[in-house]
């Protein structure tokens, strides 16, 4: 929180009012209130007393009609067999039509194999240099252009995170010595404030340092996002609001990558594009 | 709802529930509002789960109601809330007629926000309440309610550069 924030939080403070109600007034309102409480009751102690009464009448009438149907079912016992021959050809009558059942069963599948997600892939898009600032210094480096298809997500990552896998629905993109990472994925469908709920049992860990979640900044890029920062070591994400879907940025690294880190994260947000 | 239980919120928790209708409609005449509150709680105590505390359901149901009230845009009368602080006898009237303008101002900028952000602000910011009691009130997640509440301090910091108010 800046000091800026900190000055206006104080100010609406000062919004606080000291005033209370009129006695008088609370005093009749109190009896108002309490009138009401004894109508409601009234009210509530009638409609319970209707309702239990309407069941005792249906269960009464409920009583006396099966015992009618029993009286009349003993009086008709000599016809069943009949009625049950003319129920097993009602049976081998029915069988196509359970066939039938089976075969759209079958259609409904190979609609459903149709309808399935297409599997997440990357593809490069050519290379780049861009000049970011390491403490300071001016450092020109090389970034490649991916898209994240099936959903058009383009960014830019350095090519020292050049490496990459594919496993389900994530790309991970990782240093030589594996020693520093940068994890995509995208949910489907989803709030950016629902899945944060989500990430956050992820980094339930014990970590010397958690920042409070915190809105990402909109110059970067103009998607609505959160961003949480943990360390040792240090780690975090970005979840980023892209229509109607949640771009989750999970990145972790060695402390002493520490100062190449950040401007080398700031590309990537800087270049989320869709 | 037993008469006791309703009486007891009443003496506990009217003054609390006048005070949040008096930020949120930007005028002291709440009284009438304050009474429907206690009214509406005693017909849906069947929903009241005792999950949250009984003055952030109260505060919930007198939220819903300050809502339906602002959409027909009857109240808000800035000089009768501006006349509501109390200010220390050796304050100057120079400086209370500023203060005081600081405080009009500022009131007229909550108001001018969406209304995600007037709810945090008025009951983070104003009331002081809790992230848990705040996010039990709008029924949000914890993480929402932080998250808001940064956006709404910086919303507001706009519209009161912004100015322009009436007087």
């Amino acid at each position: 929180m800046n000091p800026n924030d900190e000055e206006l939080q104080k100010e609406l403070k000062d919004l606080k009012i000291s005033v209370s109600m009129d006695s008088q007034k609370k005093e009749s309102m109190k009896t108002a209130i309490r009138k009401h409480a004894r109508k409601k009751r009234k009210r509530t102690t009638l409609k319970k007393a209707a309702i239990w009464l309407s069941t005792a009448a249906a269960l009464l009438v409920s009583g006396v009609l099966v015992m009618n149907i029993i009286n009349s079912n003993q009086s008709v016992l000599p016809t069943e067999e009949h009625d049950t021959s003319q129920l097993s050809e009602n049976t081998s009558e029915k069988e196509p039509a359970d066939n039938r059942t089976e075969e759209n069963t079958d259609t409904a599948e190979t609609f459903d194999n149709a309808q399935e997600p297409e599997e997440l892939s990357v593809t490069e898009q050519g290379t780049e240099n861009q000049i970011i600032m390491i403490e300071g210094m001016e450092e020109e480096v090389s970034v490649t252009n991916y898209v994240l298809e099936p959903y058009g997500i383009q960014y830019q990552m350095d090519d020292i995170l050049g490496n990459y896998t594919v496993d389900g629905d994530t790309v991970r993109h990782y240093s030589d010595a594996d020693n520093t990472s940068v994890s995509l994925r995208v949910v489907e469908n989803a709030s950016h404030d629902d899945v944060v709920s989500d990430l956050q049992s992820e980094y339930k860990g014990d970590f010397n340092y958690r920042e409070e979640p915190a809105p990402t900044s909109q110059d970067e890029n103009p998607y609505e996002g959160i961003r949480q920062h943990f360390s040792d070591p240090p780690q975090g994400y970005y979840a980023y609001q892209i229509g109607e879907n949640v771009l989750v940025i999970q990145y972790e690294y060695v402390i002493e990558a520490g100062d190449g880190m950040g401007p080398r994260l700031q590309v990537l947000r800087e270049s989320i594009d869709h | 709802m037993e008469e006791e239980l309703i009486t007891d919120w009443f003496d506990s928790y009217s003054d609390d529930i006048y005070k949040f209708l008096v930020y949120y409609m930007s005028t002291p005449d709440v009284e009438d509002l304050v009474q429907e509150v206690f009214i509406k709680a005693i017909d849906r105590y069947d929903s009241f789960k005792g999950d949250s505390s009984p003055k952030t359901w109260l505060i919930s149901i007198a939220r819903n109601l300050a809502i339906d009230e602002a959409r027909k845009k009857k109240r808000q009368d800035w000089r009768k809330l501006i006349k509501t602080y109390d200010y220390k006898t050796e304050t100057s009237p120079e400086e209370k007629q500023l203060a005081n303008e600081a405080k009009q101002q500022l009131h007229q900028a909550i108001a001018k926000l969406k209304q995600d952000y007037r709810d945090v602000v008025v009951l983070r910011g104003i009331e002081e309440l809790s992230v848990a009691e705040t996010a039990s009130i709008l029924k949000w997640p914890d993480t929402k309610v932080s998250v808001t509440f940064h956006r709404a301090l910086k919303a507001l910091k706009g519209k009161v550069k912004e100015g322009n108010y009436e007087s």
